[in-house]
């Protein structure tokens, strides 16, 4: 039985579906296999981040409706025989999917999978809902900004309580993206530390805000893995997800102390 | 002097004031998302006042908001009550 991971946020344009797309890429690239699932319904994204919009035959809302079976909507990356996507629908009808169907579908795709990630759609809507009733683990991504932390609050909030509706997560984890070097030394970001003190949940990854994250989804193939700044990122995420103390300061943490991670990393950019 | 704050790293970088505002609004936000502890709040308060002054119930207004007037503490949240007074104990009818 594979984990069910949702990546969500709150704010939209924060980095959710960069993240799923590349946290999918690293765990294949590590040996697992990966379900990844589009559940922003009538906003279709991760396929072409993916580089695989043109593959699509069936799609979330096909499966859910009993039009064709599980596997034969997944469509396999191209670089890797144990990724997989779940494509969204296109359609306008938001509410075509309920949580319950989410949650049965969550549990058959982890049957077959190490690791089932959903792309969230921004908001604390139905689609939100439905997201996060399948999943056991959340990953909250957040920009270092004052509007998207706030954000990150509120879904924390409610990931957080018990009572809330279809919530069965029992782990939640925070990625802060788009960090701007320079501009935490200038004291003009907030740092990840001072994100972390804010929000009041453990760290698992920071992404730089990285110009090699546009080019690689200009070209649809995900950076996870390579040799950039983001790249590397997200490959110690993926490896932490995997259960591995990465120490930030490596390149990441000390300890638990990102500052050490960033003034050795501001020092390698003045 | 609140465009000098922005504009001056020495008294308060673009982090600070971001952080205040933030630490702000988390506060508020939380405060504000549970109706239930505002009543509860609303019904003590009420209460207390009640012992030395006669309120206009249905009026009694309790927001919570950041615009402080006193300026030392301009980034602190504030509760307004607004409590119209029916009667002073010393007998003053003003309803
Ligand atoms: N670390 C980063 N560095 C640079 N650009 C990024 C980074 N993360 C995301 N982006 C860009 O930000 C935009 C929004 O990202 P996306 O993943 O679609 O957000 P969401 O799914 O939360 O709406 C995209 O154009 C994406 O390429
Ligand atoms: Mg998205």
């Amino acid at each position: 039985m594979g984990e069910v991971i949702v990546i969500t946020s709150g704010k939209g344009g924060v980095g959710k579906t960069t993240c799923c797309a590349n946290i999918g890429t690293g765990l294949a690239k590590a040996g697992y296999k990966v379900i990844m699932v589009d559940t922003d319904i009538g906003l279709r994204n991760l396929d072409v981040v993916m580089g695989l919009e043109n593959r699509i035959v069936y799609n979330l809302v096909d499966v859910i409706d009993g039009k064709c079976r599980i596997k034969q909507a997944l469509i396999k990356s191209r670089d890797y025989d144990n990724l997989y996507l779940l494509p969204s629908a296109q359609t306008k009808d938001k509410s075509a999917v309920t949580p319950w169907q989410m949650e049965k579908l969550a549990k058959q795709l982890c049957e077959e999978a190490d690791y089932v990630i959903l792309d969230c759609p921004a908001g604390i809507e139905q689609g939100f809902k439905n997201a996060i009733a399948g999943a056991s683990t959340a990953l909250v991504v957040t920009t270092p900004e004052v509007s998207a932390i706030r954000d990150a609050d509120r879904i924390i909030g409610i990931l957080k309580n018990p009572q809330s509706e279809f919530n069965n997560i029992n782990k939640i984890e925070l990625i802060v993206n788009k960090v701007r070097l320079k501009m935490v030394k200038n004291h003009d970001m907030l740092s990840p530390d001072d994100v972390v003190d804010m929000l009041g949940v453990d760290l698992i990854g920071v992404i730089p805000d990285d110009e090699n994250i546009v080019i690689s989804t200009n070209k649809g193939i995900p950076l996870a893995g390579n040799n950039t700044m983001a790249g590397k990122a997200f490959t110690d995420i993926c490896e932490r997800i995997t259960g591995k103390e990465i120490p930030f300061s490596d390149y990441g943490k000390q300890g638990f102390s990102v500052g050490t991670f960033f003034s050795k990393l501001i020092k390698g950019v003045s | 002097m609140v465009i000098n704050e922005v504009f001056s790293k020495k008294t308060g970088s673009s982090v600070n004031i971001a952080k205040e505002r933030l630490k702000l609004v988390l506060i508020t936000d939380k405060i504000g998302c549970s109706p239930q502890i505002m009543e509860q709040m609303k019904e003590d308060i009420l209460m207390t006042v009640s012992k030395y002054v006669e309120i206009s119930k249905n009026n009694f207004t309790l927001t919570i908001t950041n615009a402080c007037m006193d300026t030392d503490s301009h980034n602190m949240p504030v509760i307004v009550a607004n409590m119209p007074i029916k009667q002073t104990n010393t007998g003053e009818q003003y309803v």
